[in-house]
C-alpha cells in the first residue's frame, strides 16, 4: 500500500515531512476526505465515526479525529475532549439501538499495543454475553508483573505533567503549590543552562515575552523583576556568543521533543525519585528549565551535556 | 468500608499516584502488567453513559497524560486504553474506570480480536439504526426542552378552555 521509502530517506526527513507523508498515505485520512468509501455513522467538523470493515461485532465503530494524529499523545486536548464526549454518545447509541449489554472502548497506541493504522482511532465494540470476544477481559496478574518499583517515578512525572494542565483549569486547586525558587537558584539555573543564558544576554526583549507566556518558564519567573534579573545575568556573563535563531515555535517543538526524546529525563527523574511531593518540587525547579533546553534543541546544542549539567545541580 | 473497590481506592489513597478534584489515577493491586494504571472519577458512576460529560472528558485527558508518562517512565513501546462498559464487556468493578496499560513487544498481552463475517444486510441494518440514533448527538437536550414546553402549552390551553367553559356556564345561568 505504501510506496517504498528507504531508511536513508526516512532518516533525512524532518518530523513534519514524515507526518505529511503519513497523512498522504493514511487510509483513514482518505476516508475523511471521501476518497475511500465507508459507512459513516456520525460526522461533525472535528471527528468522524464509521463502521469498521473488520468488525469484532456488528456495529463496531471507529471514531477518529479528522486531522491526522498518529497516536494519542499527539492529539490536542480540545480534540480529545470532543472525542470523549462523542465516544460517550456513540456508546449510548450502541446500547440503545443494538440492544447489547455492554461496550468496549479501546485505543491502541503504537505497534506493540496492536495499532495497525497510522491514524489515531477509538474503537467502540458492542458486547454481549458469550459473544466470544474475550480479549478485553484483563488478566489479574501476568506472572512477573507485580506492582512496580517505578511507582514514585511515574507518580511525580504524572504530577508534573498534570500541573500545567490543571493550572489552566478553573477548578484546579488541589495540586500542591510548588515552592518558588529563589533568585539565586534562578541565576544558578541560567548559568547552567546555556540556551536560556543565550536568550537572556542576546535577546532580553524576547526573554521577557517568553518569561510571561511560555508555559514552562512562566511559573518560574512569576513575580521576578525581569529587568533586574537580566542585568544580573549580564553581570555574570562576559562571553559573547552567536545570536540565537528567532521565530521558533516553542510550543510545537516542545510538544515534539517531549514525546520523541523522553528517555533522558525519565532516567534522571527515576534516579531522583524518593517521595511524591519532595521529588515533585525538585522536578519543578530542575525539570522545567531542562525542558526549556529541549525546546531549543533545533539550535544544534549538545543535549546530553546540558542534561549532565542539570543533573549536577 | 464501601462495597465498591474503586471507591475504596479513592478513599484509601494507598495506591493513588495522582489526584485532583474530579478524578484519581491509581495502580491496581493486581495489575495486568507492571505499570497498569486506572483513571477513576471520584464520584461513583457505574458506566460511561452515566458519567457527566465534563468528568468523562477530564478522565480522557488524564488518561492521555498517564499514557504519555508511561511512554516516558517505562520506555513503553505503546499503550492501550481500555474501557469496559458493562458486565458483558468484561467489567468487574461497578465503577467506571479507564485502564491505561503500558505495552512492550512480547509482553504476553494481546487485544486482537477475530474479525466477524457479517452479512451485508445486517451491516446495512446496523448502520442505518446507528446513523438514525446518532443524528441526535449534540442536540438531545434542546429537543427535550421543546417537548416539555409543548406539553406545558397544551396543559395551559386545556386550562383556558376549562375556564371558558366554566365562564360560559356561568353566563348561561340567568
Amino acid at each position: 500500500m505504501y510506496p517504498m521509502v528507504t531508511q536513508e530517506e526516512l532518516a533525512s526527513m524532518s518530523p513534519d515531512e514524515i507526518r505529511e507523508m503519513q497523512k498522504q498515505q493514511c487510509p483513514f485520512c482518505h476516508i475523511v476526505a471521501g476518497k475511500i468509501l465507508a459507512r459513516k455513522i456520525y460526522e461533525d467538523d472535528k471527528v468522524l465515526a464509521v463502521l469498521d470493515i473488520n468488525p469484532a461485532a456488528p456495529g463496531h465503530i471507529l471514531l477518529m479525529p479528522k486531522e491526522h494524529y498518529a497516536i494519542m499523545p499527539f492529539v490536542p486536548d480540545d480534540v480529545l475532549a470532543h472525542l470523549a464526549r462523542i465516544a460517550k454518545s456513540l456508546s449510548k447509541a450502541i446500547l440503545k439501538c443494538l440492544l447489547v449489554k455492554g461496550t468496549n472502548i479501546f485505543i491502541a497506541n503504537g505497534a506493540p499495543a496492536g495499532q495497525q493504522a497510522p491514524h489515531f482511532l477509538i474503537h467502540l465494540i458492542p458486547r454481549e454475553d458469550g459473544d466470544g470476544i474475550d480479549v478485553f477481559t484483563l488478566p489479574e496478574t501476568t506472572p512477573g508483573h507485580e506492582i512496580g518499583q517505578d511507582l514514585p517515578a511515574i507518580s511525580q512525572q504524572l504530577y508534573a505533567r498534570m500541573h500545567d494542565f490543571v493550572a489552566q483549569q478553573p477548578s484546579g486547586k488541589t495540586i500542591p503549590e510548588v515552592p518558588k525558587p529563589t533568585e539565586e537558584q534562578l541565576l544558578q539555573l541560567v548559568e547552567q543552562n546555556q540556551q536560556l543564558k543565550e536568550i537572556i544576554t542576546k535577546q532580553p526583549a524576547q526573554f521577557k515575552q517568553l518569561a510571561a507566556a511560555h508555559p514552562q518558564l512562566q511559573p518560574l519567573f512569576k513575580g521576578v523583576d525581569l529587568e533586574a534579573f537580566i542585568s544580573k545575568v549580564l553581570g555574570n556573563n562576559t562571553k559573547k556568543k552567536a545570536p540565537a535563531k528567532e521565530d521558533i515555535d516553542l510550543d510545537a517543538v516542545s510538544r515534539f521533543v517531549e514525546y520523541v526524546s523522553p528517555a533522558p529525563p525519565a532516567k534522571e527523574e527515576q534516579a531522583k525519585a524518593e517521595g511524591k511531593k519532595k521529588v515533585f518540587s525538585q522536578e519543578k525547579k530542575e525539570g522545567k528549565p531542562k525542558k526549556k533546553n529541549e525546546t531549543l534543541k533545533k539550535e544544534d546544542i549538545d543535549l546530553d551535556k546540558v542534561i549532565d549539567l542539570l543533573g549536577g545541580a | 468500608m464501601n462495597s465498591c473497590s474503586f471507591c475504596n481506592v479513592v478513599q484509601d489513597e494507598k495506591n493513588v499516584i495522582y489526584e485532583d478534584e474530579l478524578a484519581v489515577v491509581a495502580m491496581l493491586q493486581k495489575p495486568a502488567v507492571s505499570g497498569h494504571l486506572v483513571v477513576i472519577p471520584k464520584a461513583h458512576y457505574p458506566i460511561l453513559e452515566e458519567v457527566p460529560d465534563n468528568i468523562a472528558e477530564h478522565c480522557f485527558l488524564v488518561a492521555n497524560r498517564a499514557s504519555a508518562v508511561l511512554f516516558d517512565a517505562f520506555g513503553a513501546g505503546g499503550t492501550n486504553i481500555i474501557i469496559q462498559n458493562g458486565l458483558s464487556a468484561g467489567q468487574t468493578i461497578p465503577h467506571f474506570g479507564i485502564h491505561v496499560l503500558p505495552r512492550k513487544e512480547d509482553d504476553g498481552l494481546s487485544f486482537k480480536w477475530q474479525p466477524k463475517k457479517i452479512t451485508p444486510q445486517k451491516i446495512d441494518e446496523v448502520a442505518q439504526a446507528l446513523k438514525d440514533e446518532c443524528d441526535y448527538i449534540g442536540q438531545p437536550v434542546e429537543e427535550k426542552k421543546q417537548e416539555t414546553k409543548k406539553e406545558e402549552k397544551n396543559e395551559k390551553k386545556i386550562e383556558y378552555s376549562e375556564e371558558n367553559y366554566l365562564l360560559r356556564q356561568l353566563r348561561r345561568v340567568p
